[in-house]
C-alpha cells in the first residue's frame, strides 16, 4: 500500500515517489453536513465522491503526509473541509483515553503523520495548530505526529528537504 | 438598546443540535435588546455585519476546532467594514469534557485580533448531544441566561457547562449511539 501526501498547493510528484499525491484543489468533494448519519451506519457516508477513496485509503497506509496552509492557527478552509469528512473514520461510542472521552478510530494500524505547514503563521499560531494536531489525533493509533513550518516561499525548498521521506 | 447577530454557523445539519441553545439565548436576548438577528451561514450577509454591536457565533466543533463552515464566514467578513462590535462564541462539543471547545475558543481571538474586533468571552457546553436527554438541562439553561445577560451588559464572560457526572454521560452517550444504530439498520432491512 503506498503512502498518501494530501496538498493544498501544486507540488511536484516527483518528491515523493511512494505515495500517492493529491491535490485537493483537483479533486471533488463536498462539505461534511455534521449530522453524524455516517456514525450511525457504520461509517457509510452519504456523499459518494472522491473522499469515498481517500478516507479508506488513509485507515490503510502507513505514513500520511498534510502540505496545508496555516491560517489563525488552524488548517485552511479546503484542508478542514477535507478532514472533516474523515468522521467516517472513528467509531460512534465514546471511549476514555488519556483521562479524556474521544472516539476511537476504526483502523487499528500504526502510522505516522508528518504535516508541513506553511503560510506567515506567528509563535502563538503554531502552537495552536500543534495543540490542535494532538487533539485531533486522539483515539488514532498514531506512531508520530510532526509538524514543521515555513513561509510559502520556502515551502519548495522545505518539500525537497522531506522528498524521499516516504521512501521509508 | 444594542443591535445583536446570532450567527448558528456549524455545519449544515449540526446547526440542528446548537439550535435549541439558540433559541433559549434569543428569548433572554429579545426581551431587552434593540432587536435580535438569528442568522445561518446560508441566511447569513457580511455587509450587514456592521450594523450590528454584539456578533454571537454559535456552533458545534468539527474535528476537535471550529467548522469550515465558520472559518468560511471569516473569511467572507475580512475586508467587509466592521463596527468595533463585541464579539462572543457560543461553543458546544459532543464529548463531556469543555476542554475541547478551548481550541476553537483560541482561533476565534485569533481572528478578532486581526480584524480589530472585541472577542468578550465564551459559553461552553459539553455533551451537546445529550445534555437536554438529562437533567442537566435545567442547569444549562441557568447559564444561558448568565450569558445572555452577560452579554446585554457588554460584559466578559467565560463560562462552561457540560452533564453532571462522566459516568452518567458515558451510560447516556453510549446508549444514545446504541439506539440510533439500531434503528438505523432497521430501517435499512425495512427498505429492503
Amino acid at each position: 500500500m503506498k503512502n498518501l501526501v494530501i496538498t493544498d498547493k501544486d507540488i511536484s510528484n516527483q518528491l515523493f515517489k511512494n505515495s500517492v499525491v493529491v491535490n485537493l484543489n483537483n479533486i471533488h468533494y463536498s462539505s461534511c453536513t455534521g449530522g453524524l448519519e455516517c456514525m450511525k451506519c457504520e461509517g457509510a457516508c452519504y456523499f459518494k465522491d472522491d473522499m469515498s477513496i481517500i478516507s479508506k485509503w488513509m485507515n490503510d497506509c502507513q505514513l500520511i503526509i498534510y502540505v496545508t496552509k496555516v491560517k489563525y492557527g488552524c488548517f485552511d478552509i479546503p484542508f478542514k473541509r477535507m478532514l472533516e469528512r474523515l468522521i467516517v473514520n472513528k467509531e460512534p461510542f465514546y471511549t476514555m483515553v488519556d483521562g479524556e472521552t474521544c472516539h476511537l478510530g476504526i483502523s487499528q494500524l500504526r502510522k505516522k503523520l508528518l504535516v508541513i505547514g506553511y503560510g506567515d503563521a506567528t509563535e502563538e499560531e503554531k502552537k495552536m495548530f500543534k495543540d490542535l494536531l494532538d487533539e485531533s489525533t486522539l483515539g488514532f493509533t498514531y506512531s508520530s505526529v510532526d509538524a514543521y513550518f515555513c513561509d510559502e516561499c520556502e515551502l519548495e525548498e522545505t518539500l525537497n528537504t522531506f522528498g524521499g521521506v516516504d521512501l521509508g | 438598546m444594542a443591535k445583536i447577530l446570532i450567527i448558528n454557523s456549524s455545519l449544515k445539519h449540526a446547526q440542528d443540535f446548537v439550535d435549541p441553545f439558540v433559541q433559549r439565548l434569543l428569548v433572554h436576548l429579545s426581551k431587552e435588546a434593540e432587536c435580535v438577528d438569528v442568522r445561518t451561514t446560508n441566511s447569513f450577509d457580511e455587509r450587514t455585519f456592521f450594523e450590528y454591536d454584539q456578533v454571537i457565533f454559535a456552533f458545534m466543533t468539527a474535528l476537535d476546532s471550529i467548522p469550515s463552515s465558520t472559518l468560511e464566514v471569516f473569511q467572507k467578513l475580512e475586508g467587509q467594514p466592521k463596527n468595533n462590535a463585541d464579539v462572543y462564541a457560543l461553543i458546544a462539543c459532543d464529548e463531556y469534557e469543555t476542554e475541547k471547545c478551548d481550541l476553537s475558543q483560541k482561533i476565534i481571538e485569533k481572528w478578532c485580533e486581526k480584524e480589530n474586533l472585541h472577542f468578550r468571552g465564551s459559553l461552553k457546553i459539553g455533551s451537546v448531544l445529550f445534555i437536554n436527554k438529562s437533567a442537566s438541562k435545567f442547569v444549562v439553561a441557568n447559564y444561558i441566561k448568565g450569558f445572555a445577560i452577560a452579554i446585554l451588559k457588554q460584559a466578559k464572560v467565560y463560562s462552561r457547562v457540560t452533564m453532571l457526572t462522566e459516568n452518567i454521560f458515558m451510560k447516556t452517550a453510549n446508549k444514545y449511539w446504541n439506539k440510533e444504530i439500531k434503528k438505523k439498520s432497521k430501517e435499512k432491512r425495512q427498505k429492503k
